[in-house]
């Protein structure tokens, strides 16, 4: 019987092994930052929720490195990080970039059920040195979250 | 001939500016005349006028010294003629009050009481009273009699008879009579150098005659010795036997008809040419100031905008200033100033989005003389817009270089949010209030600092009672030299 279960199973294990491995830190992440970053998320286990949004100098264990607001174009690259829980379907949201208010581009992930942490980023430029600012978007266009920063030299 | 021309483009140039502007100088000059008539300062001004003719005609003709020097002394002649006729100006405004100055004629010069000096002359006559009575005609005896003691009395039979009391300090004197007043009494007359005179005639003879042969003057004289009455005038001694004799001479004298009217007709019409002479003297002057030797100029001046509906907005224009070609005479040109040009566009009756309005001498003022040739650009771009109004978040924009040990981890704006105002299409674009950029130079701990804000594009500006300036709380971390996930730190941001 456990022998034919796992033999079914053997297609989903490398599926199951990623939503396990980003299950664990997506769930600790929201235990650690909880009432410091999002307000508590007060919708039903139904609706998907934004538990954590911020920019940071690296992804590292799928946790942001070096959160900030100001970011030097020496780094190269950074990075707007975000943790959803719950994630009730399989859905889309945009990450929407902009510098001051010229839209620079739009990057669109998938977010898993039930959990799903995930993150956006740009190369820097010298040419990208002023205010910025990320829009988080969701499946029905709304604004979920603005995270606002700067690049400077 | 006066071409038929002149008077239309007269007719059609000139302003009510123009037309106040001469009335009113007239008036001033005309005023200076009555005032001032009988006094050398009207024979100064009328030199100082004619000084400034041979000036012009001077530097016309190319005689550059004799201008400069004419120049020079119309130039202190202002100076001169204050220092020089003190007493003159002084006398006038302080016997004059302030109505009389502005307005009225003065009094008529009273005629002379030919009956009253004639009834007191033969009384002194009959009294062995000897007497010196002048009576000035044109010629200013001012020079030949200022040394007399200035009276200023009305004339009565009484007061004649006691100037020329005996025991009267200035009864040796002649008296001088103006109008119905002695001006002046002790006067002393020059003597004639005639050697022909009979005996009987003495000294007071002697002065009266001196007197007629250097002026006009009429004098009248009693003999002390004799008590006879002559009277005096151009050379010659003519004794008068009676009182109607002499007031027959006193009036033809002062120019009196039988009808006495002569006189009066001739201060109307001496005072009327006085009007007329100075209202062409002005306007020859402004004629001559603004319709002279043309002179162009071009000016930038800026647009000015009003009547706009207090709900629009003016989001942009195509100029904010026009160039204007002015033409004119020379000196109004030199004196001519910026601020006394102006173009003003009436936003009255304007809808919300592009407008074209034209730009032209309807919204263009000039000072009075200055023409208005030409206008660059003649039409106006506009775009207005309703006014609107919105809440926006503020970002800070940081500048310079922050140290690489650091880490800038929030920054919060106090307030937050500022509410906005302008036009419609601007407020609609603005998502975000950035400030002006703080400098990360030199930043090493948190700290709190004021930060303006940048109200760009323009038309955007901070609504009422909301701040210009925000309050800006950043925190520092230092940077860890191996990087490790984050552990309860984020960016301050709004949903």
């Amino acid at each position: 019987m456990a022998k034919r279960l796992a033999a079914r199973l053997a297609p989903f294990r490398i599926f199951l092994l990623l939503v396990f491995i980003l299950g664990i830190p997506v769930c600790g992440s929201q235990a650690r930052t909880e009432g410091n970053t999002v307000p508590p998320a007060t919708a039903a286990d139904t609706e998907l929720t934004l538990v954590r949004a911020m920019m940071c100098e690296e992804i590292k264990e799928y946790q942001p490195v070096n959160p900030a607001v100001v970011f030097s174009v020496s780094i190269g690259e950074v990075y707007c990080f975000t943790a959803f829980s719950p994630v009730p379907v399989q859905t889309v949201i945009d990450y929407k970039w902009y510098r001051r208010d010229d839209l620079v581009t739009t990057r669109r992930v998938v977010l898993y059920s039930p959990k799903w942490s995930t993150y956006s980023s740009i190369h820097l430029r010298v040419a990208d040195i002023g205010p910025w600012r990320v829009e988080i978007i969701g499946p029905e266009e709304q604004v979920l979250k603005v995270l606002r920063f700067s690049v400077t030299r | 001939m006066i071409p038929m021309g002149f008077f239309t483009n007269l007719l059609y140039t000139i302003q009510w500016q123009d037309i106040f502007d001469i009335l009113l100088n007239s008036y001033i000059l005309f005023r200076i005349y009555i005032l001032f008539r009988g006094t050398p300062i009207v024979q100064v001004l009328l030199v100082l006028t004619a000084l400034q003719v041979v000036q012009v005609m001077a530097m016309s003709l190319g005689l550059v010294v004799t201008s400069w020097v004419i120049r020079g002394v119309t130039a202190v002649a202002a100076l001169i003629i204050v220092v020089v006729f003190r007493n003159e100006i002084r006398s006038v405004f302080t016997t004059h009050s302030l109505k009389s100055i502005f307005w009225g004629l003065p009094r008529r010069r009273h005629a002379t009481p030919d009956e009253t000096i004639a009834d007191a002359v033969f009384e002194m006559g009959r009294q062995r009273l000897g007497a010196l009575l002048v009576f000035p005609d044109k010629d200013d005896l001012q020079e030949i009699v200022g040394n007399g003691i200035p009276w200023n009395g009305t004339i009565t039979r009484e007061m004649l008879i006691s100037i020329f009391w005996h025991d009267n300090p200035v009864h040796d004197g002649a008296a001088i009579v103006r109008g119905d007043r002695i001006s002046n009494v002790g006067a002393i007359l020059p003597l004639t150098k005639r050697k022909d005179l009979p005996s009987r005639y003495g000294t007071r003879h002697r002065a009266a005659l001196g007197l007629s042969e250097v002026s006009d003057a009429l004098v009248i004289v009693v003999s002390e010795e004799r008590g006879e009455v002559s009277v005096v005038k151009n050379f010659t001694i003519q004794p008068v036997s009676d009182p109607d004799a002499l007031i027959g001479l006193l009036q033809d004298h002062s120019g009196i008809t039988a009808k006495g009217t002569g006189f009066f007709q001739r201060e109307k019409t001496h005072t009327a040419l006085a009007a007329l002479l100075s209202l062409f003297f002005v306007f020859t002057v402004w004629y001559q100031l603004t319709r002279g030797t043309d002179t162009l100029v071009s000016l930038e001046v800026p647009l000015e905008f009003y009547n706009r509906a207090p709900d629009m907005e003016i989001i942009d224009t195509s100029v904010h200033s026009v160039q204007l070609y002015l033409s004119g005479s020379g000196q109004l040109i030199q004196s001519l100033k910026p601020e006394q040009v102006t173009v003003r566009l009436n936003l009255a009756q304007l809808d919300a989005g592009e407008n074209i309005l034209p730009v032209g001498p309807e919204n263009i003022t000039t000072p009075p003389g200055i023409l208005l040739r030409r206008v660059e650009p003649s039409s106006v771009q506009l775009f207005l817009d309703k006014i609107a109004e919105k809440e926006v978040p503020v970002q800070v924009t940081w500048t310079g270089k922050l140290n690489p040990d650091l880490i800038i981890t929030g920054a919060e704006a106090n307030p937050s949010k500022i509410r906005v105002r302008g036009g419609r299409r601007i407020i609609d674009k603005t998502t975000t209030l950035y400030t002006e950029p703080v400098d990360l130079n030199g930043i090493t701990s948190s700290n709190t600092v004021t930060a303006p804000l940048q109200l760009e594009p323009a038309g955007l500006r901070v609504a009422p009672g909301s701040k210009e300036k925000v309050s800006l709380t950043y925190e520092i971390r230092t940077r860890t030299p191996t990087s490790a996930p984050a552990e309860d730190v984020s960016p301050k941001a709004e949903p």
